[in-house]
């Protein structure tokens, strides 16, 4: 118990704040910068912390994850272009209510989600550590195949072009992420000669294509402004009552992030997608999603921001990073001489505690920061189109580059530009098409991990109760819009 | 910067971003394109006799069955009821825009390779804001250095990706 005050009174002494108040302002600035990222601002900043003590450099790290999780969604209700894949889903109603004028209160609820998230997060982090320990040990080949797929299904469902469309997308998303050299035996697939191909394509540059660029060209018919002016951009209070009138959203969002957050790979993103799809499908007024409904913004914020708590789980407690993020985090641990693993909650528990007080400081931070800059930050809206388009684009081409240093994704995100301005004249679901290129990798190594157990007969995975659980989920998720359609026609004959 | 009207050209402001029908023309060219992007795919898959070729193979198997299917469906949908093409209409402002600002980026893509990122940016920039109406000299002026500023500082000074040299 002593460790737990000796951990709060750093967090909270005034060097501690100063410190997470940095961190999260220098994650705000890499997350809300679209090619930055997270890792990258991670990476940058952890040698400045090599001369700190360990829960000093601990409080800035946490900070900036804070930061970028928090700030990814900005350019996103902002522009229409996630600063990280997890932001995606939040883009599919912010941005609709930043056309409709009402940026500032898109902010805020994302920021009042967002801090709930966090700190739901981080609370549940330490009353079910040990629990989620077991969990995240139960997960194998098979269960992180089902939850693709999952993953997957959800955001089928949740578009509003069809089934065939939406797997259209998805399944033409997990095909381009299989190009470039086999996980499997590190040969060549698609590459078609092209020897830039052989690296894959890059997650970044397609991002920004499907995103930014389609959405800059889109833009550019207007010569105005995306807000039509600064009056009308929506009010911080109304955010915040919209938020808080959206509880049961962002509770069952945290549920989500909580649970699925710990799922190495992409489990902020799909934990994100999932609230969305469960909130349009509990919602009285479905239709309403996509056009600026509160519930699509704080349901998934809440979800994205409360998986920094579940992320850490196998992060701290086995040493198995699940994200680039947490590796350099991990990273940055073991410069300190810090062995993460079970003899972290034994032989370090200040660090532990450290960890999770900077967790529910940047929750704090997220709902100061993010209200106080809810109003500046949406009057981007109203910057001229002739001003915003060039100056977005020259920021992404340069960010694509800064990710990666390779120029050849320069020209992969110019071809996602362009499947992505057809997907949205066409009416395929964009977000279906990014979640299948993210999670199909992760799907695959799986895929094939359990073919190997299996011999082949992959039914026997529904006797493992995780998988069956997500099977289950899946049909549900996949068979609720059908089956709504036919007690509708079977009301309508009653009544007839 | 906020929106000055005086500032902006009195450009006409058309939506023509609505969704394309279901079997328009392009629907169905999209699709039969992404069908065919499947088949190269599978016929590639073939080619790889490793296990590596599996996960491929069933995943470009059934773009092909969605894509053919979509294909079909849009094609029976357009002879059923033909649709009325909007080819003979006089192209917009709108489109003229957008085509412009796609080569644009395009162009400079091209040009940044060649000359880097900050000198491309200090002619392309400056050059969009002219084409598309942002009249007013100072303040393209301004946003301009106040652009390559900020990139220099972020970019260039932080993350050390070289803004102003040419060698990418």
């Amino acid at each position: 118990m002593s460790s737990i005050w000796e951990s709060l009174y750093i967090v909270f002494s005034l060097n501690g704040l100063i410190l997470a108040t940095v961190g999260f302002l220098i994650g705000c600035i890499g997350g809300a910068m679209v090619g930055i990222g997270g890792a990258l601002t991670t990476a940058l900043v952890i040698p400045f912390t090599l001369s700190m003590t360990p829960a000093s450099a601990m409080i800035v790290l946490i900070g900036i994850y804070s930061g970028v999780s928090y700030a990814g969604s900005i350019p996103s209700i902002l522009i229409n272009t996630p600063g990280a894949p997890s932001s995606a889903a939040v883009a599919l109603d912010g941005y609709a209510m930043a056309k409709r004028g009402e940026a500032t209160t898109a902010i805020a609820i994302s920021a009042t989600a967002s801090a709930i998230g966090a700190l739901v997060g981080g609370l549940c982090l330490i009353v079910a550590l040990p629990f989620l320990q077991y969990l995240a040990l139960a997960f194998g080949s098979p269960e992180f195949l089902m939850f693709g797929l999952f993953g997957l299904a959800s955001i089928v469902a949740a578009s509003d072009a069809g089934y065939l469309k939406g797997f259209t997308a998805g399944i033409l998303g997990a095909l381009l992420a299989t190009i470039g050299a086999s996980l499997l035996d590190a040969n060549p697939r698609f590459t078609f000669g092209i020897a830039e191909l052989i690296d894959g394509v890059d997650l970044v540059a397609v991002m920004i294509g499907l995103f930014a660029f389609s959405e800059m060209v889109r833009l550019s018919r207007n010569p105005n402004s995306i807000a039509k002016s600064i009056a009308g951009l929506g009010s911080m209070w109304r955010g915040i009552i919209w938020a808080l009138k959206e509880w049961k959203a962002i509770l069952r969002g945290c549920g989500m992030g909580i649970v699925v957050g710990f799922v190495p790979g992409e489990g902020g993103t799909v934990a994100t997608f999932m609230s969305y799809i469960t909130e349009k499908q509990l919602s009285k007024e479905p239709e309403r999603f996509g056009k600026g409904h509160p519930a699509g913004i704080a349901g998934p914020e809440a979800a994205n921001n409360s998986v920094i708590g579940g992320a850490l789980v196998p992060t701290l407690s086995f040493g198995i990073p699940g994200s680039v993020s947490t590796a350099l985090l991990l990273t940055a641990l073991m410069l300190h001489g810090i062995r993460p693993g079970p003899t972290l909650f034994t032989n370090d528990v200040v660090i532990l505690y450290t960890i999770i007080g900077s967790i529910l400081l940047g929750a704090v931070l997220t709902m100061v920061v993010g209200l106080t800059m809810s109003r500046p930050l949406a009057l981007l809206t109203v910057i001229p189109i002739p001003v915003l388009v060039p100056v977005v684009c020259v920021i992404s081409v340069i960010g694509i580059y800064a990710a990666s240093f390779n120029y050849s994704h320069i020209y992969v995100a110019l071809a996602a530009g362009v499947l992505g301005y057809a997907f949205t004249r066409l009416r395929y679901p964009v977000v279906a098409f990014l979640l299948g290129f993210i999670v199909g990798p992760l799907a695959e190594e799986n895929f094939m991990r359990t073919w190997q157990l299996t011999q082949g007969n992959m039914w026997e995975i529904l006797a493992r109760p995780i998988c069956a659980i997500l099977f289950l989920l899946t049909a549900i998720v996949l068979l609720r819009p059908l089956w709504k359609l036919l007690i509708g026609r079977l009301a309508r004959q009653a009544s007839a | 910067m906020a929106i000055q009207e005086d500032q902006i050209a009195d450009l006409p402001e058309d939506d023509d971003d609505g969704p394309a029908n279901e079997a328009s023309l392009g629907s169905i060219g999209f699709a039969a394109v992404v069908a065919i992007v499947g088949i190269v795919f599978f016929w590639q898959s073939l080619q790889n006799n490793s296990p590596a070729g599996l996960w491929p193979r069933m995943l470009a198997g059934a773009l092909v069955l969605l894509a053919g299917a979509q294909t079909v469906t849009a094609i029976l949908t357009r002879l059923r009821a033909p649709q009325q093409e909007t080819h003979s209409a006089p192209p917009r402002a709108s489109l003229h825009r957008k085509i412009f600002t796609a080569a644009w980026l395009l162009v400079y893509c091209l040009v940044a390779q060649l000359t880097g990122f900050g000198p491309a940016m200090l002619v392309f920039v400056p050059a969009y804001m002219l084409v598309m109406g942002y009249r007013n000299p100072i303040w393209i002026v301004v946003v301009t250095a106040a652009f390559a500023l900020g990139l220099t500082l972020m970019f260039d000074t932080v993350a050390n990706v070289p803004v102003w040299s040419s060698r990418l």
